[in-house]
């Protein structure tokens, strides 16, 4: 089901190295401060619009993205939840 | 000014350089890697973008084995601290700049390491004896590309090879040759580089490769602005040897300059270079008096000149220089093991003119003249 992603790094090379590739695939994202409920690692985090779990883990395999994990917001009442994917 | 002292810095700078560290500094401003605003987003591309073009000219996919440092002797003793322990065996060559020889004398007094030196007679190695040498499993073979002194081009590629063979870490000081000759990061555990030698970049920027095969200590724990949650260092590279604010505006100007040596070919960079360094030493070579110390057969040159006058004293000379507006460097050059084996150390050294890219035949004319009258 495609929904909203957020996807953390170990270092901001990582992410860099991310974001050329989600722009070369033409994916639709956005650099973000990392949400503070799932990590005080890196300060800023790829939000991923309109993207399916295994689609994305798909992409990152085969791309060799070194991430640090991958969660999908979930839209509660009145807020966010982020759910780490496995 | 006619600037021949390209082994100590480049000048001038690549085109568009200083533009770069201008505008950095005008209009981006922002610290990288901490904040995701579009300014700190720009200062973090300049950091990866500059990573990616140095992979290149290093010729691997590792950009986040690339790390930044201020300068050669920076990454040189982050690579040698975090790599040599007590008791440990250290092969290097005798044209070693003090950039390495000072870190592994400190550690010769405080850890008991004892080092060996390549035999190297006239520029031709005593391939036996460094077999001999490698047999006996030094724990560590550092090797400078080229020495700053007089341009000898050693053969470092072979000399790893050879290294690796009997399975020896080796660590390269390219200071003097990259930017002109290839370097493969594939062939050595370590490569320290300047960002304002031969890549034409500004002062304040140099750094280090490190393979895979290496696992070091960060000298400097600082913030990297990842892992903040920790109050321990990083071990992913390149965070784990890049803490706290880095130079971004003297990065912004490199990424500038690696760009135009790519552009350019370090094939065509080195052509120049040597067709400058040939008449130079042609030119010198008919004047009597005049004695050189650097190797005249190209093939072993990368673009350095060393010489003495019988005449003159090297520093009468170099105020001659002064005076007639020409960059020369006179003196030990940092490097008083190179002085030792050249035989010039007793003397006081040697003067150096080293020309780079943007120099022209009419300049390297004019300072042979300058030693041409002297000599008359």
């Amino acid at each position: 089901m495609s929904q909203q992603i957020v996807i953390t790094f170990h270092s901001t090379h990582s992410a860099m190295a991310a974001e050329d590739i989600f722009k070369e695939l033409k994916l639709d994202f956005e650099l973000i401060p990392t949400p503070r409920e799932i990590s005080a690692e890196c300060g800023f985090a790829l939000l991923m619009r309109e993207m399916d779990n295994d689609e994305i883990n798909l992409i990152c395999n085969k791309n060799q993205i070194k991430y640090d994990n991958i969660y999908m917001i979930k839209f509660t009442d009145g807020g966010k939840e982020y759910e780490k994917s496995d | 000014m006619i600037y021949l002292d390209n082994a100590a810095t480049s000048f001038p700078k690549a085109p568009g350089v200083a533009e770069a560290v201008s505008r950095f500094i005008t209009d981006i401003g922002a610290n990288a890697g901490r904040s995701s605003y579009s300014t700190a987003r720009q200062s973090s591309r300049i950091i990866y973008q500059t990573r990616k073009l140095l992979a290149k000219l290093l010729n691997t996919d590792n950009s986040s084995n690339i790390c930044f440092t201020m300068n050669t002797t920076q990454a040189l003793n982050i690579a040698i601290k975090g790599i040599v322990k007590p008791g440990f065996k250290v092969l290097i060559s005798p044209y070693e700049h003090n950039s390495v020889m000072r870190p592994l004398r400190q550690l010769e007094s405080q850890i008991n390491i004892t080092l060996d030196f390549i035999k190297i007679n006239d520029y031709d190695i005593n391939w036996q004896h460094l077999k001999d040498q490698l047999e006996q499993k030094p724990d560590l073979l550092i090797i400078t590309a080229a020495s700053n002194v007089n341009g000898y081009l050693l053969p470092y590629n072979k000399i790893a090879r050879m290294a690796h063979k009997y399975d020896i870490p080796v660590i390269l000081d390219a200071a003097q040759v990259l930017g002109s000759n290839p370097v493969n990061a594939k062939d050595f555990d370590i490569i320290c580089f300047p960002g304002h030698k031969g890549l034409l970049g500004p002062m304040g920027t140099g750094g280090l490769y490190v393979s895979d095969s290496i696992s070091l200590l960060s000298l400097m724990p600082g913030g990297t602005g990842s892992r903040s949650s920790s109050e321990y260092q990083p071990d992913d590279l390149p965070d784990l040897l890049e803490s706290g604010t880095p130079n971004l505006p003297g990065l912004a100007g490199l990424q500038v300059s690696v760009q135009f040596i790519l552009d350019t070919g370090i094939d065509v960079i080195a052509a120049r270079k040597l067709q400058l360094t040939s008449q130079l030493i042609q030119e010198l070579a008919e004047i009597d008096g005049i004695i050189i110390h650097s190797p005249i057969d190209p093939k072993l040159q990368s673009g350095v000149v060393s010489f003495t006058s019988l005449k003159y004293s090297i520093s009468d000379l170099a105020w001659e220089f002064d005076k007639a507006d020409i960059a020369c460097r006179m003196g030990m050059h940092c490097a008083p093991a190179a002085h030792k084996q050249l035989g010039t150390y007793e003397q006081g050294g040697t003067l150096r003119l080293s020309p780079g890219y943007f120099n022209t035949p009419a300049e390297i004319d004019s300072a042979v003249k300058l030693i041409k009258d002297l000599h008359k």
